[in-house]
């Protein structure tokens, strides 16, 4: 009997508790954080860049076959530092024991932030931007031809890097 | 001593937020790497400033010898390190009609690196020799030994000038 009964008197406490509060206004605010930070993506439309022999006094600047380069930089970066899009020989070109400057090889550029310029076994700024976002250029790569090279088929690396800070 | 202890903790929670507010990050790189081939081949170019040369008439006793302008020289070579350039030269004997004047009587001086001097033949005679790629310039003057046994007549021939770049 006293079980039973129990069970009945607690909703009507509950009940009565439920309306003996006032109806009010709830408001919760929350905080929500979002991470940004510094990233980099470089995408080049190509990894080999080839010149063709030519005749130094018809062609003294020989442009690469193939055409430009088209290079996409994304970056994100933090207020008021500079996203850099660098390129840089790792050696001068070589065939055998014979080598060429890569000073030899510069570049014009099109594009908003890229610049033209010349090659070099340190890194040359080839664009530079202030702010975050994804830009396009083409860079048009050419070879100074001289009569004094030894022949051979010269190689050497690239290495492009774009950092975001 | 609780103002101090409620002060140091107040500074270390103005630091947490301000680390979590202002988060250090580090400098993002991305790379890409491109192969860069030149061809650089075998190439030889020769460049003479005039297409004739001319020997007045002369006396022989006075001028036992005729010099004719000289003649300027431009040679463009590309070939490897221990590559010889060599520049010849041959012509046939000197023809005026019938009468012949042996191309041999034809002598030649010279100025300019690698330059020599020597005397003109049917086969190749060296006017000049370099080892490796470069340009090269200099000068040929050619001589005439003027004889009295020559016959009367204008006497032709046709020099070859031959530039080898291995």
């Amino acid at each position: 009997m006293t079980a039973r009964q129990f069970s009945i008197v607690v909703p009507l406490v509950w009940v009565f508790a439920a309306h003996a509060v006032p109806a009010d206004a709830q408001t919760s605010s929350a905080t929500l954080n979002v991470t940004i930070a510094p990233l980099a993506r470089l995408s080049v439309s190509a990894n080999a860049v080839t010149f063709p022999d030519a005749d130094p006094d018809v062609i003294p600047q020989v442009p690469a076959v193939g055409g430009d380069l088209a290079i996409t930089a994304k970056s994100r970066v933090t207020p008021g530092s500079v996203v850099l899009l660098t390129v840089q020989a790792t050696d001068d070109l070589r065939s055998g024991v014979d080598l060429i400057p890569v000073s030899a090889l510069s570049w014009t550029a099109s594009g908003v932030g890229f610049v033209a310029g010349t090659l070099g076994t340190g890194p040359v700024t080839l664009a530079s931007w202030s702010t975050s976002g994804v830009r396009s250029g083409t860079q048009a790569w050419s070879f100074r031809n001289l009569w004094t090279y030894a022949t051979g088929t010269y190689s050497a690396s690239i290495v492009y890097t774009l950092s975001a800070p | 001593m609780k103002v101090m202890q409620k002060a140091v903790w107040t500074a270390a929670l103005a630091a947490a937020v301000f680390l979590v507010s202002n988060p250090v990050f580090a400098q993002q790189t991305d790379t890409a790497s491109v192969t860069v081939t030149v061809h650089v081949n075998a190439k030889a170019k020769l460049t003479i400033d005039s297409a004739s040369v001319d020997f007045a008439d002369a006396d022989p006793t006075t001028f036992p010898t005729i010099s004719a302008t000289p003649l300027n020289i431009s040679v463009k070579a590309r070939t490897s390190t221990a590559g010889v350039v060599v520049l010849d030269a041959k012509a046939p004997d000197l023809t005026s009609g019938s009468d012949t004047i042996t191309i041999g009587n034809i002598t030649w001086t010279a100025t300019g690196s690698g330059f020599n001097a020597g005397t003109m033949a049917t086969t190749d005679s060296q006017v000049g020799t370099w080892t490796g790629s470069g340009n090269q310039s200099g000068t040929q003057t050619l001589v005439l030994a003027n004889s009295w046994t020559y016959n009367t007549g204008t006497y032709g021939s046709t020099i070859t000038y031959t530039l080898t770049a291995p």
